[in-house]
C-alpha cells in the first residue's frame, strides 16, 4: 500500500515567484503594523528549486504513487476557477514526469503516465487539466496511453495536443486515427489526415489521394505530404495534377512535395518514376519566376541515367 | 576614373530625359546581366514578414550592398486592416507575389523555419532573424531547402564577417580546420549577457480576451495553442518555451556564430552535453546557471549565465595558437591557403553562392542553443549523434528535438 503523505505541503516547497519574493522583503522592511498584505498568486516570473531538492520531493512522491499524482492533479485548476493558483501544483507534476524520464525509472513513468491518461475523457475534468496532461503525455507517454488519447481526436479542443502526443509517441498511434477518422468534422479531420501523413502510414495511401481533391487547401497539401511520406507511386499522376494549383504558395509547396518525392524515388532506384516527376515539372514551369524549379529538374534530367 | 573622363549621373539624365528616353523602364532580374549575375542597379522587389521589434532594422540589413524596394509588409497584428495589397497578416498571401524576390523574416522565432523554407520553395531569398529555429528538426528542414532550392539563407547575426577579418581568428580557423591539431585543448567559456531573467515568461497568468486587431491563430501557427495573454507577444514572447527559448535562444547565437566560424564548427555539433539548472517549468523558460558542451575533438563550449548557482570552473578558457603544432606541421599550415571570407546577403545574391550565414551554418549555431535547451529541460546529461542529428537513448530528449507541429503546419 502506497504511503500516506502530504501532497499540498510539498507542492508549497516550490519556490516563490520573483514578484512574492520581492514582497517578502518588503515586507521584512516595513514597521509593525503598517505592514502590507503579501500578493498571492501575482502573475510573475517563477524562480527555480534546487533539482536535489526537487529530485527529493519527486522520490517522496512517488513512493506515495498513483495517490499521491492523483492528489497533485487535483489541486491543477480551471484558470476561470476562483481557485486558480496553478503554479505551484503545474510545475511539481511537470517536474515529477520529467524526473521520471531518468534512467530506472521505466515503471514510476508507466505509474504516472497512467494517472494522466485516467482524466483523459472525463467531464468532470476541465480542458484545461486535460490539455496540460496531454502536453505531459507527449513528453512521457508511451503504448499504454494511446487508447487514452485516441479517445480525444473528435474533442475539436483537445486533439491538437492529442495527435501531437500521438505522433511524439508513435507506437500504436496509427490505429488511433485511423479509428477517429470516420468521425473526425472540421478542424479534427485535418488533424487526423496530417498526423497519418506524419507517420506515413501507407495503409492510408486512399485516403491521401482523396484529401488531394478536397475543397480545402490545407487537406490537400496534407494528402500531398501524405503521398510523400509513403513514396506512393501509383499517386504521381494526381500528385501532378494537384501540383498545377493557381495560387503560388499552394503551387510552389506541391511542387517541392513533388521534389521530395521524386528524389526520394531515386534514392530508392526507382529513377523512372522520378523522371517522371521531374519531366512534368520541368516542361510545366514556363513562367520566369519558376525557372529555379525548370532547372532543378532539367539539372537532375540530365544527370541521371535511366 | 578622373571626373572628366566619366559621365556623371546627372548629366547622363539630362541628356536622356532632352533625348526622350530617360522614362523609367523596369528591367527583367536576370535579362541586365546575363544568366545568374544581378547587376547593382537592378531593383529587386523585397517583403517584410513580421514587423514589430526588430522588423524594421532587418529589413534594412537585407537592402545593404542591394536595391531592395519594399512592396509587401505582413504582420497577424493587422487584422481587419490589412489591404491584402502591400499590407497583409498572412505571409502565404505574400509569397504568392511573384513581384517579391527578396523576403526579411522577423517574426517571433516558431515561425522562423516554416516561413523561410515557403519562401524559398516560392523561390525568394531569405534574411531572417535569430534564433534560426525552435528546435533542432527546423534547422535541417531550412538547410534541405536552401540546398534543393538554390536560393539564398543569410541568418540576422552578423559576427562571423568581423572574425573573417581577424587575422588572428584566421589563423585559429586554419588550424582547426587543418586537421593538423592532434589534440584539441579548447576550452572557450561565455559568460553572461543571456538576458536569462529578463526573458522568462510569467506563471499563474491568467488568459485575457484576444485584441481584435491580432490573429491570434496566425500567432500562435505551429505552436501549441494556448490563451492569449499579452506578454506571449511583442518580444516578451521569448520567455516561453511555445515561440522561442527564453534568453538562451535570443542571445546565444550572436555569441555562437563567430565562435563556429573561428573554430570550424560549422558542419557539427557538440556531443555530450550537461546543464546545471533548476527543474525548468512546462510553459516559461526560466532559470539556469551554466551549460558544458563537448565536441567529438575535444573541444569544451562553455555557456554561463552568471545568474544562478554556482560558476562553471572546472578548467580555465584556453584557446589554440600555431605553437599547439608540431614544428613540421606549422610549415605545413603556412602553405594552406586562408579561408575564403564569408559572403554578405548582397554578395551572396549577386553571385548566388551560399552567404556566410548560410541555413546549414546558422542551423549548427543553434543546435547548440537547443541541446543546451534540452539538457536544461529534461535536467539529464544528453549524448548527441551530430551526424544523424538525434539524442542517443533518450527517447524523452528527442521529443524536443522533433517536436509536432500544430495542423495545418508541418516541416
Amino acid at each position: 500500500m502506497a504511503e500516506k503523505i502530504n501532497v499540498a505541503e510539498l507542492v508549497e516547497k516550490m519556490p516563490p515567484t520573483d514578484k512574492e519574493l520581492e514582497a517578502i522583503e518588503q515586507a521584512k522592511k516595513q514597521p509593525e503594523g503598517e505592514k502590507k498584505p503579501i500578493p498571492q498568486n501575482p502573475e510573475s516570473k517563477f524562480t527555480g528549486p534546487d533539482p536535489n531538492v526537487a529530485a527529493e520531493i519527486c522520490e517522496i512522491l512517488l513512493k506515495a504513487a498513483p495517490e499521491s499524482v492523483h492528489e497533485l492533479i487535483s489541486m491543477i485548476k480551471d484558470p476561470g476557477s476562483p481557485e486558480f493558483k496553478n503554479y505551484k501544483a503545474e510545475y511539481l507534476t511537470h517536474i515529477l514526469a520529467v524526473y521520471t524520464g531518468r534512467a530506472g525509472k521505466q515503471e514510476h513513468r508507466k505509474t504516472v503516465a497512467g494517472v494522466f491518461a485516467s482524466y483523459l475523457g472525463d467531464s468532470k475534468t476541465s480542458e484545461y487539466v486535460q490539455g496540460f496532461l496531454l502536453r505531459q503525455l507527449e513528453r512521457i507517454g508511451d503504448r499504454d496511453v494511446v487508447a487514452a488519447l485516441g479517445k480525444l481526436l473528435t474533442n475539436e479542443k483537445l486533439c491538437d495536443y492529442a495527435a501531437a502526443a500521438l505522433i511524439s509517441i508513435k507506437d500504436g498511434a496509427v490505429q488511433q486515427f485511423k479509428t477517429a477518422l470516420p468521425g473526425c468534422k472540421g478542424r479534427c479531420r485535418l488533424v487526423a489526415i496530417q498526423s497519418l501523413a506524419a507517420l506515413g502510414d501507407a495503409e492510408s495511401a486512399q485516403t491521401f489521394r482523396n484529401a488531394l481533391k478536397d475543397e480545402d487547401m490545407n487537406i490537400r497539401l496534407a494528402g500531398a505530404w501524405g503521398i510523400v511520406k509513403i513514396a506512393d507511386v501509383r499517386a504521381i499522376p494526381d500528385l501532378l495534377k494537384a501540383a498545377d494549383a493557381e495560387s503560388h504558395y499552394e503551387r510552389s509547396k506541391m511542387a517541392s512535395l513533388c521534389i521530395q518525392l521524386a528524389e526520394d524515388l531515386a534514392a530508392k532506384g526507382k529513377k523512372q518514376e522520378a523522371a517522371k516527376i521531374f519531366t512534368y515539372l520541368r516542361d510545366s514551369r514556363k513562367d520566369p519566376k519558376e525557372k529555379y524549379i525548370r532547372d532543378l529538374a532539367a539539372k537532375w534530367l540530365a544527370s541521371t541515367v535511366l | 576614373m578622373k571626373r572628366n573622363n566619366r559621365i556623371a549621373r546627372r548629366d547622363f539624365l539630362k541628356q536622356t530625359i532632352a533625348a526622350g528616353i530617360g522614362s523609367i523602364m523596369i528591367v527583367p532580374r536576370n535579362v541586365i546581366g546575363g544568366e545568374g549575375y544581378v547587376p547593382p542597379s537592378e531593383t529587386l522587389g523585397g517583403a517584410l514578414i513580421g514587423c514589430g521589434g526588430r522588423g524594421p532594422g532587418t529589413f534594412g540589413e537585407m537592402q545593404k550592398g542591394l536595391n531592395v524596394v519594399q512592396l509587401a509588409r505582413c504582420d497577424v497584428r493587422w487584422k481587419g486592416k490589412a489591404d491584402n495589397k502591400t499590407t497583409y497578416t498572412d505571409f502565404r498571401y505574400v509569397l504568392d507575389r511573384k513581384d517579391i524576390d527578396v523576403v526579411a523574416i522577423a517574426t517571433p522565432p516558431h515561425w522562423h523555419a516554416l516561413i523561410s523554407i515557403a519562401a524559398m520553395e516560392a523561390g525568394k531569398d531569405v534574411l531572417c532573424e535569430k534564433p534560426m529555429t525552435r528546435f533542432i528538426a527546423e534547422g535541417r528542414a531550412v538547410a534541405e531547402a536552401e540546398k534543393r532550392y538554390g536560393r539564398i539563407f543569410q541568418i540576422g547575426t552578423f559576427g562571423r564577417f568581423n572574425e573573417a577579418k581577424d587575422p588572428k581568428k584566421v589563423m585559429i580557423r586554419k588550424i582547426m580546420k587543418s586537421g593538423l591539431l592532434k589534440k584539441c585543448e579548447v576550452v572557450i567559456v561565455r559568460r553572461g549577457g543571456f538576458k536569462v531573467k529578463e526573458w522568462s515568461g510569467l506563471v499563474n497568468a491568467k488568459p485575457q480576451p484576444v485584441p481584435p486587431n491580432l490573429d491570434w491563430d496566425m500567432y500562435v501557427g505551429p505552436s501549441p495553442m494556448k490563451p492569449y495573454h499579452p506578454h506571449r507577444v511583442g518580444g516578451t514572447h521569448r520567455g516561453y518555451w511555445d515561440y522561442e527559448g527564453g534568453g538562451l535562444a535570443d542571445m546565444a547565437q550572436h555569441y555562437l556564430d563567430p565562435i563556429t566560424w573561428t573554430y570550424g564548427l560549422d558542419n557539427t555539433a557538440p556531443v555530450e552535453v550537461e546543464a546545471h539548472a533548476p527543474p525548468a517549468h512546462p510553459e516559461v523558460c526560466g532559470m539556469w546557471g551554466w551549460v558544458e558542451l563537448k565536441y567529438e575533438n575535444g573541444l569544451t563550449l562553455v555557456l554561463d549565465s552568471a545568474e544562478w548557482g554556482d560558476p562553471w570552473e572546472k578548467k580555465k578558457p584556453r584557446s589554440v595558437s600555431i605553437e599547439d603544432l608540431v614544428p613540421e606541421d606549422r610549415e605545413k599550415l603556412k602553405q594552406l591557403p586562408d579561408p575564403e571570407p564569408p559572403l554578405t546577403f548582397a554578395e551572396a545574391v549577386k553571385q548566388r553562392k551560399p552567404a556566410g550565414g548560410n541555413a546549414e551554418a546558422a542551423h549548427r549555431t543553434i543546435t547548440i542553443v537547443h541541446l543546451a535547451n534540452i539538457a536544461i529541460r529534461t535536467g539529464r546529461k544528453i549524448k548527441f549523434d551530430p551526424v544523424k542529428e538525434v539524442i542517443i537513448g533518450d527517447e524523452e530528449a528527442n521529443r524536443l528535438a522533433y517536436q509536432p507541429m500544430r495542423p495545418p503546419w508541418h516541416l
